[in-house]
């Protein structure tokens, strides 16, 4: 599950970062009171990100719980929510455990020594890029999963042993999806042909391939002055559609699933492709949010005072005890 | 102590300001949502409104003796251009459904144009639409049920008064399409 827990785990490594730099950075000459002074201001800081996600979250909770669920056939462009089933469109198997699926993520990490002990640092990551179908009982429709924030159980974990004495444990994960598995996917669906424009140049190349037609301009021509006049010309245009309509409807139809397709928007940015129902998504989401706003509003009110008590704005008050 | 007071309360305000926002925000949302589902339902009405002509042109060459059907068709998309409202919508929506069945019923006594490659394009097609209109017009009520249903509940109902959020109305099937077709079977008894 990497949806929100990720963010999360980002927001703490940051602080983590943020705190043993500052341990760094601040100049060693400085007594201790002055550097538990920056600890309290990051640590404020952070309580003022953790108010400022929470809203985030929150704001994509309310999204998903004011659209309701499409179906593909009639789905219109623009943000929508849809279920149905993963399907093949090219054939893809995951890196490491080569199951074959329609998209995977996977994590590499290797086991160094921290100063808390023995950690996993991630050392290598990734995902694929091929789309693939999502089918539901009315239709099918493509699914760009670059850019996708996916909510998936973990697939596959494997530990290796490091090459020779010393070599280090290597720990490799992945997350799935297989062909067949239940999918919820909201993100913005956009068309990927444009079938009127595309039949207005068509239109306008064969009116044009006419007009230097002279033998065939003549057929048009119907009282036979040598001339076409505007409603000749009208019947000319008429003609031409006719042409084309009867050409589409003798050429191969391109499959319908083809035609349109869900990714991440250039204005709605939010596309989660999850396993679990919209229902579950949005007790994860109201939880993480909730969570986020109550711990940063605590951290913001406590570091506050710990901030100005140590400054001497508020004498003799509470500090933290770093 | 007391600059402390002040500072905390200020960032509480601000959290409970943020909150309203986002409030405020969702109700708006929820009614454009609701606007933008209307759209898409006559988006896909007005692609079959545009069918019609073209299939009363393939049509008339063939049903010579079919005139009053096919004035039927263009009566009702006329009807159906002049209709205000989802409820008016609705009625004139379904005689144009039902005027473009009762032609493709017709059709059945003239096989040469159900064999007609430009006929079978354009049923196809309406068929189609038939379809994702009823999808949409699902859709439209579900965005209406959110929408009636959010404005109702705390912490919605103050901003909805505030905003004059009213209630909208759902897209109902026109009393006559509920009533079941009469079937009267040729068997002899």
């Amino acid at each position: 599950m990497d949806f929100d827990s990720q963010k999360v785990r980002r927001l703490a490594i940051a602080i983590a970062v943020a705190l043993a730099a500052a341990s760094v950075v601040v100049p060693s000459g400085l007594t201790r009171a002055r550097q538990h002074l920056i600890y309290d201001l990051i640590a404020f800081l952070a309580g003022g990100g953790l108010i400022v996600f929470g809203f985030i979250v929150l704001r994509r909770k309310r999204l998903l719980e004011n659209v309701p669920t499409s179906r593909i056939r009639s789905v219109a462009m623009g943000f929508a929510e849809l279920a149905g089933r993963a399907k093949n469109r090219t054939p893809l198997a995951a890196p490491f455990s080569d199951i074959p699926c329609v998209y995977y993520r996977f994590l590499v990490e290797e086991e160094r020594q921290g100063r808390r002990g023995r950690e996993w640092t991630t050392i290598d990551q990734g995902q694929s890029s091929d789309p693939f179908y999502l089918q539901d009982e009315t239709g099918a429709l493509l699914v760009d999963p670059s850019a996708a924030e996916t909510v998936l159980e973990r697939s596959f974990r494997r530990v290796e042993r490091g090459e020779g004495w010393l070599g280090r444990r290597k720990r490799v994960s992945e997350w799935w999806i297989v062909p067949g598995q239940k999918l919820f996917v909201a993100g913005t669906v956009r068309r990927l042909r444009d079938a009127v424009l595309e039949r207005r140049v068509a239109l306008g190349d064969r009116l044009r391939a006419l007009k230097h037609d002279a033998e065939k301009m003549k057929t048009f021509d119907a009282d036979h002055d040598g001339q076409i006049g505007t409603e000749e010309w009208g019947n000319a245009v008429r003609a031409v559609q006719d042409e084309l309509v009867r050409e589409e409807a003798k050429a191969p139809q391109e499959p319908p699933e083809e035609s349109i397709a869900i990714g991440k928007g250039t204005d709605e940015k939010t596309f989660v492709i999850a396993e679990r129902g919209e229902r579950s998504l949005l007790i994860r989401l109201g939880l993480t949010a909730a969570g986020a706003l109550l711990g940063g509003t605590a951290a913001v009110v406590v570091f506050l005072v710990s901030l100005l008590a140590r400054s001497g704005v508020m004498g003799g008050g509470w500090v933290f005890p770093w | 102590m007391g600059i402390v007071v002040l500072i905390v309360l200020v960032l509480l305000a601000l959290v409970v300001i943020g909150y309203l926002v986002g409030i405020y925000n969702q109700l708006i949302a929820v009614r454009v949502n609701v606007d933008k589902s209307w759209s898409n339902i006559e988006v896909l009405e007005k692609q079959r409104y545009d069918e019609i002509p073209r299939l009363v042109k393939v049509c008339e060459g063939y049903m010579q003796y079919e005139r009053e059907t096919l004035e039927k068709v263009i009566a009702a998309r006329t009807r159906y251009l002049s209709a205000q409202g989802p409820a008016a919508k609705a009625e004139a929506s379904a005689d144009m459904a039902g005027a473009l069945k009762s032609l493709f019923a017709v059709v059945e006594n003239y096989p040469e144009l159900k064999a007609n490659q430009n006929f079978l394009q354009l049923q196809q097609r309406i068929t189609a639409l038939e379809n994702e209109i009823a999808d949409r017009r699902e859709f439209y009520n579900d965005s209406v049920t959110i929408l009636n249903t959010r404005i109702e509940q705390i912490p919605y109902v103050f901003f909805a008064h505030m905003l004059n959020c009213v209630p909208r109305e759902m897209y109902k099937v026109p009393d006559a399409e509920r009533v079941a077709p009469e079937i009267k079977f040729a068997f002899p008894r």
